[in-house]
């Protein structure tokens, strides 16, 4: 473990998650420092200066929103949020607040791995999110400089909404975008009021990007929360 | 009256004419048949007086010396005693006759009404109803109108009172009414021509129903015995009633635990049977260390793995019957295309198809369908698991979706053994097959449980059915509603 390894400040109450999350994190090259509360985190965060949060949202001593704000206004660094199935909800609300993705418990080790390394490499500034970026998975590439997107070398042909939902897509690629995020981006904020707008015009990106629209591989679906365009295959967007 | 002893007079007349042709006997006899038909048709104490009258007659008229009383009528002592008799006798069996004629009248009058009112109170369900058809079937059976006030331990006068409604009544009757609640009057008392009277049967006061006795007032009183047996007829249904309430209440209870032992079961079962893998594994893992070869030691960890998966979703479908059973947690619809669900299902069962066929047959013009995604998802994924789990391993699966004027239905179809049949029954309910363990892990049970008050919570159906050529088929039927508007149609600019 080098001393230039990114540092990762897992805050979870359970002992076993926090033993299992160090393992894999230093298996997979992290250094890791842990807080079992909301005022630990605080304090950690202060003190080690992570590059990055995992942060369970089910804390005994706080709302896991209020320790999301304080990290969020005092370090400008990528957080995870982690909470169980059915807080859909809570969820949205973290990512609204500056989360930069999510993790629903139980979750496996490869899953955790690959939002780290999502935030991360935007966190290091890594990845190139700037108009001038290409993403490109599968047989489907996106050229946001030049407003074109090809699958398997033909020319793909979007609406203006469409291409706006995907560049934003693709600019997160790896990571969720929600809803709200979506639809302000699709057709401006009176258009919360609309969400099937945004369902609609998933399902007709879906029907020109995929395979098998019915079993999307590229643009998944995060139920209750949004949408997440798959990492580009050379890792982040690349000029 | 003068009516009433007309044919002793006819007899009389008769006798007066045929006086001359006719032997005295014969006359008595005349007069005999005069009292008889008096008595046959009369009260008892009217055919006493045409017997008196008619031997007053035959002494004046038809005994010499004729028009006045003498000595020497002693002689037909015996005719007049005889006559006596005969009267009083005939009087007696006629008002007997007349008595049993008038019960039976009354027998079928009670019966008859106890008739109505247990077909009309069967009818009905709410206390109000009850007292108001009872005070309907009493009013057009006494032909007085009546009112009914159901009566509970603690009920007061002025609640009795008032659930009777009468605007006429008074000081009196309140008293009556009060004196009828405390038990201390028979079953019966008039209140200024009122009528009141309890609704009991055996030592239970039901209720108080009274008795309006009109403009002008009439006598209520003959009514008493008819009112006596009806209530009791009432007070019966009632308890039967109540009892009835009550087994079924009592079976809903044994219902209810039945269900919470069949879950507890199934939950134990299901949840107990990962976890032995799990620390059967970890144990041999962790005993065996580096002894164990690598390939066994790879499968070890990989059961680890799978087994709390399958907890995890054990888990999940508790949580949502759960929150759809208690309506603890909200249900968030929103207009979506059920593609979207279906896609986030298929890839949630991915790992547990194997690599099995999967045939999607999705129509692009399906209609947008409201429905809270997270739990819709729950029920594809569920039906899909189910069929992945009961059919053979190479055969494929069938998911379809089409819409028609009504509803939007899904529909999935395996080639495996088909629903058992005690599954099947239990389909058409919302019970689970009793007695052994349910769940994903021991069969449909729970699972599809969950499937169904999910699309009823959504207004739909879940139907379970074995196609003709073997498999089994689930179909979901969601109602369309009226989808909002789309946004508004772009041109495709990017080249």
């Amino acid at each position: 473990m080098t001393r230039n390894a990114p540092l990762v400040l897992v805050v979870e109450d359970e002992a076993p998650v926090r033993r299992f999350v160090r393992a894999a994190l230093e298996v997979a090259g992290y250094r890791v420092v842990e807080a079992e509360s909301a005022r630990e985190a605080t304090a950690h965060a202060a003190g080690w200066r992570p590059d990055l949060v995992v942060l369970d949202l089910g804390l005994p001593d706080g709302d896991g929103l209020e320790v999301l704000q304080v990290l969020r206004d005092s370090l400008r660094i990528p957080i995870i949020v982690v909470s169980a199935r059915g807080q859909e909800a809570t969820k949205v609300a973290a990512l609204d607040a500056g989360a930069d993705d999510y993790l629903t418990k139980p979750f496996g080790v490869p899953e955790l791995l690959a939002r780290l390394r999502v935030a991360m490499r935007r966190g290091l500034g890594v990845v190139r999110s700037g108009p001038d970026a290409i993403w490109r998975a599968a047989d489907v590439t996106l050229d946001l400089a030049r407003r074109v997107v090809t699958r398997s070398g033909t020319a793909v042909h979007l609406t203006p909404t469409e291409f706006r939902l995907l560049a934003l897509l693709a600019q997160h690629a790896g990571g969720v975008v929600t809803h709200q995020q979506l639809l302000e981006e699709g057709w401006g904020p009176a258009a919360l009021e609309q969400p099937h707008y945004l369902r609609v015009y998933m399902s007709q990106l879906r029907r020109k990007l995929e395979t098998d629209p019915a079993r999307p591989r590229l643009l998944l679906t995060e139920p209750g929360v949004g949408y997440r365009l798959v990492e580009s295959d050379d890792g982040g967007l690349t000029s | 009256m003068g009516w009433a002893v007309g044919p002793i007079v006819v007899a009389a007349g008769v006798g007066l004419v045929l006086r001359p042709h006719l032997a005295p006997a014969d006359l008595a006899m005349l007069m005999l048949l005069g009292v008889v038909v008096v008595a046959a048709r009369n009260p008892r104490w009217i055919g006493v007086l045409g017997t008196v009258l008619a031997i007053v007659g035959y002494d004046l008229l038809f005994i010499t010396p004729y028009y006045r009383f003498s000595v020497s009528d002693t002689a037909y002592l015996i005719t007049f005693v005889v006559m006596l008799i005969v009267g009083l006798a005939i009087g007696h069996l006629t008002s007997l006759l007349r008595e049993a004629a008038q019960h039976r009248a009354q027998r079928e009058r009670i019966a008859s009404t106890r008739l109505v009112l247990n077909e009309r109170l069967g009818a009905v369900a709410s206390a109000d109803e009850l007292a108001e058809v009872t005070a309907a079937v009493l009013t057009e059976a006494t032909g007085a109108s009546c009112r009914v006030c159901w009566v509970a331990r603690g009920t007061t006068v002025e609640a009795v009172i008032d659930g009777l409604g009468q605007p006429r009544i008074d000081h009196g009757l309140r008293d009556g009414v009060l004196a009828i609640l405390e038990g201390s009057l028979p079953h019966y008392l008039t209140v200024d021509g009122w009528l009141v009277h309890r609704i009991q049967e055996g030592e239970r006061l039901w209720g108080v129903v009274t008795l309006d006795p009109g403009e002008p007032p009439r006598a209520l009183l003959d009514q008493v015995p008819f009112l006596a047996a009806v209530l009791g007829q009432v007070g019966t249904i009632l308890e039967r009633r109540e009892t009835a309430a009550a087994h079924e209440a009592v079976r809903v209870e044994v219902e209810a635990g039945r269900l919470r032992t069949a879950l507890l079961s199934t939950v134990s079962h299901d949840l107990r049977t990962p976890l032995t893998t799990i620390e059967g594994s970890a144990s041999t893992l962790l005993t065996g260390q580096d002894a164990i070869p690598q390939a066994t030691r790879a499968a070890l960890l990989e059961a680890i793995q799978d087994e709390s998966r399958r907890m995890n979703r054990l888990i999940g479908n508790l949580l949502e019957m759960v929150r759809v059973e208690t309506g603890a947690l909200p249900v968030r619809r929103s207009w979506q295309p059920i593609e979207e669900v279906i896609g986030v299902a298929l890839l949630r069962v991915e790992p547990r198809l194997a690599g099995r066929a999967v045939e999607v047959d999705l129509p692009e013009d399906l209609p947008l369908v409201a429905i809270d995604e997270l739990l819709m998802e729950h029920v594809v994924t569920n039906i899909l698991e189910n069929a992945a789990r009961h059919a053979p391993g190479e055969t494929p699966i069938r998911i379809s979706a089409r819409a028609t004027e009504e509803s939007l239905e899904i529909r999935v179809r395996d080639h495996g053994p088909g629903l058992p049949d005690a599954v099947l029954a239990a389909g058409s309910s919302a019970t689970v097959p009793r007695g052994r363990p349910i769940g994903p892990g021991a069969g449909h049970g729970l699972g599809l449980l969950i499937c169904r008050g999910i699309v009823s919570v959504h207004g739909g159906t879940l139907t379970l059915a074995n196609a003709p050529d073997g498999g089994a088929e689930l179909t979901v039927r969601l109602p369309r509603g009226v989808a909002p508007d789309g946004p508004a149609h772009e041109e495709e600019v990017t080249a």
